[in-house]
């Protein structure tokens, strides 16, 4: 039994003549410890998915299933990496991760919660930061402490919108490897939104491109398997031969669906 | 560097100021001159010094009861108002911050309360007064101990200066990013923790504005209760003044309460520019926490003091 699945979900905002049709019948189905990455441009809905993914919004039609079960409901059990960072700005780094550990874990002592909050604070290395507020932090560290806050709370599956995107290359490069061997220790069940073909391949097992829909609602293409051996390191991903035809494939899928789409809407 | 800086403190905070009390008081005395009475030879409107000489007496020893002379000092008058003001401040705010989250919060709520608190907002203490008048009359009937007309003054407050903290409320509360909302659906909190940790200090900010506005209008409504009342505080002592035609106390009587407001305001000013700190007392007790913890693993040398996770599959901090 797949762990989170998708079952013809659509999903679109306003009504009457302002309706917009973001999802058009999404089937999608998740093995627990698998890693799927979905890539899709700007504007077709992959916060929408995951937040229906994660039952922060519920769609209009079809369902969402957790490990087989109507999950209506978002839950911990479901941890999200909001593409906004949504940290709280009166807590400090240690506090923001803190609030979700304690309400998460009740039964550990205090001591242990807040080393068990130091623990995922290193592992992204916000260490020096354990005191400090949102604010004094530039935008990718916020993006870390989002990502430490979620991990802290151990969910059975890990919703990430775009957590890197507000990095610079550099960073980017070793939080990818970063999310990857902490995937590789423990592998738990992510899903990852992002716009990086690169990014995708680098870290993902499967590689599924949403498309835009010439607004009748954007849909899911067929799913391209990542089988490079892990662990996985930029170059011998970049460096295997079948790297190259892999991302071509993907960007070509992605490039024609996009001029297919404004095609339909020029002509129409 | 620092002594231009210096230099511009002085000249932002005391030369300029001065000169504009200056020019006040020139205005003042030309009032007092253009008013000058020749069959009396006093003036209608006192010159300062005359204010001065004729009130000196209250400011002599404020804090007195003076019973031989009769009169009481100018401190112990704005002290009773304060009191009263405090009472009927603080009744405002307890009720004032309930009801704005429930109307930020309930579209429902809103839809039936909004109107009526938009025509009841506008309404004069000088109209509250008399219908406070009426349930302190119902209330005295079932205990004559009651001071009636403290009591009148008490409930005009609390009616005036309700408002600004309610809608101010209710504005932070609709202005909480739906993020927050989603990282609180996330962990599926209670909604006594919905509202402990996530509405609430993200209302503080608007709420304590709303208070220092609550704290201007009680002051402004304390003075025109005790004119009507007409037995004590600062109000009654500028209404005794006047009708027994000594102007002098009269005038000072009102710069005190001028200066009254205005250290009120500063210190609701301070307080709400530092209501954020008021969030941040989780944070010390934390940091306070985290280096007890260090010293005493110094202490042992070893890591034994430092707890041990319970949940070793979860992976290790390792770079
Ligand atoms: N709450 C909302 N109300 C109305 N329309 C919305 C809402 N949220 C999203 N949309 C619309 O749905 C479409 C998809 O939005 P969504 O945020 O899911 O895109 P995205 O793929 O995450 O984009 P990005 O890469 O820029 O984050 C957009 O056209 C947007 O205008
Ligand atoms: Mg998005």
């Amino acid at each position: 039994m797949p762990l989170l699945e998708l079952r013809n979900v659509s999903k679109g905002y306003g009504k009457g003549s302002l309706r917009t049709e973001v999802l058009k019948d999404l089937n999608l189905s998740i093995d627990e410890g698998e890693f799927v990455a979905i890539v899709g441009y700007s504007g077709t809905g992959k916060t929408t998915l995951i937040s229906a993914l994660a039952g922060l919004k519920s769609p209009d039609s079809g369902q969402v299933l957790m490990q087989g079960e109507s999950a209506k409901q978002p839950g911990p059990d479901r941890g999200v990496v909001f593409q906004n960072y949504s940290l709280l700005p009166w807590l400090t780094v240690l506090e923001n991760i803190l609030f979700a550990v304690q309400h998460v874990l009740p039964n550990l002592s205090y001591p242990e919660q807040i080393a068990h909050c130091e623990k995922y604070i290193a592992m992204v290395k916000l260490s020096t930061a354990t005191n400090k507020r949102p604010s004094e932090l530039s935008g990718g560290m916020r993006q870390r402490v989002s990502l430490a806050r979620t991990l802290a709370t151990q969910p059975k599956v890990l919703l990430m919108d775009e957590p890197l995107s507000a990095l610079d290359a550099l960073t980017r490069g070793t939080l990818q490897n970063e999310i990857v061997s902490i995937w590789e220790r423990d592998r738990r069940t992510v899903v990852l939104i992002t716009n990086d073909v690169d990014e995708a391949i680098l870290m993902a097992d499967r590689v599924i491109p949403l498309l835009p829909g010439n607004g009748q609602g954007s849909t899911l293409g067929k799913p391209f398997v990542v089988e490079f051996d892990r662990p996985r390191t930029r170059e011998s991903v970049t460096h295997h031969p079948a790297y190259k035809p892999l991302k071509k494939a993907i960007i070509q899928l992605l490039l024609s669906a996009r001029r297919e789409s404004q095609e339909l809407v020029a002509v129409s | 560097m620092n002594s231009i800086k210096l230099k511009k403190m002085f000249v932002d905070n005391v030369a300029l100021p001065s000169i504009g009390i200056a020019f006040c008081m020139l205005f003042w005395c030309f009032l007092s001159w253009a008013t000058w009475d020749e069959s009396t030879s006093s003036s209608d409107f006192p010159s300062p010094i005359t204010t001065w000489s004729d009130s000196a007496k209250y400011f002599a020893s404020p804090f007195s009861h003076n019973d031989d002379e009769g009169f009481d000092g100018i401190g112990l008058e704005i002290w009773r108002s304060l009191k009263l003001v405090g009472m009927g401040y603080g009744m405002a705010i307890l009720a004032a911050v309930p009801i704005g989250f429930l109307l930020g919060g309930s579209y429902r709520f809103a839809r039936m309360f909004d109107p009526i608190f938009q025509i009841l907002r506008p309404i004069s203490p000088l109209a509250w007064f008399p219908l406070a008048g009426l349930i302190v009359i119902a209330i005295r009937r079932h205990n004559k101990e009651i001071d009636a007309t403290q009591l009148q003054c008490i409930f005009t407050i609390a009616m005036c200066s309700i408002w600004p903290t309610i809608l101010n409320t209710a504005v932070g509360v609709r202005a909480i990013p739906q993020d927050y909302l989603n990282v609180a659906k996330v962990l599926r909190l209670s909604s006594f923790k919905l509202f402990s940790r996530i509405l609430l200090p993200a209302t503080i900010p608007y709420m304590f504005t709303g208070f220092r506005l609550s704290l201007g209008i009680a002051w402004l409504v304390i003075v025109a209760a005790e004119m009507l009342s007409g037995k004590s505080g600062i109000g009654a002592f500028v209404n005794n003044q006047y009708q027994s035609g000594t102007y002098g106390p009269m005038i000072a009587a009102v710069i005190v309460i001028g200066l009254v407001g205005f250290v009120l305001d500063r210190l609701m000013n301070g307080i709400e520019r530092n209501a954020t700190l008021i969030l941040s007392c989780p944070s010390l007790v934390i940091r306070l926490f985290q280096k007890m913890r260090s010293q005493s693993s110094n202490a042992f040398s070893t890591n034994e003091s430092v707890p041990t996770l319970i949940r070793k599959e979860s992976c290790d901090a390792s770079a």
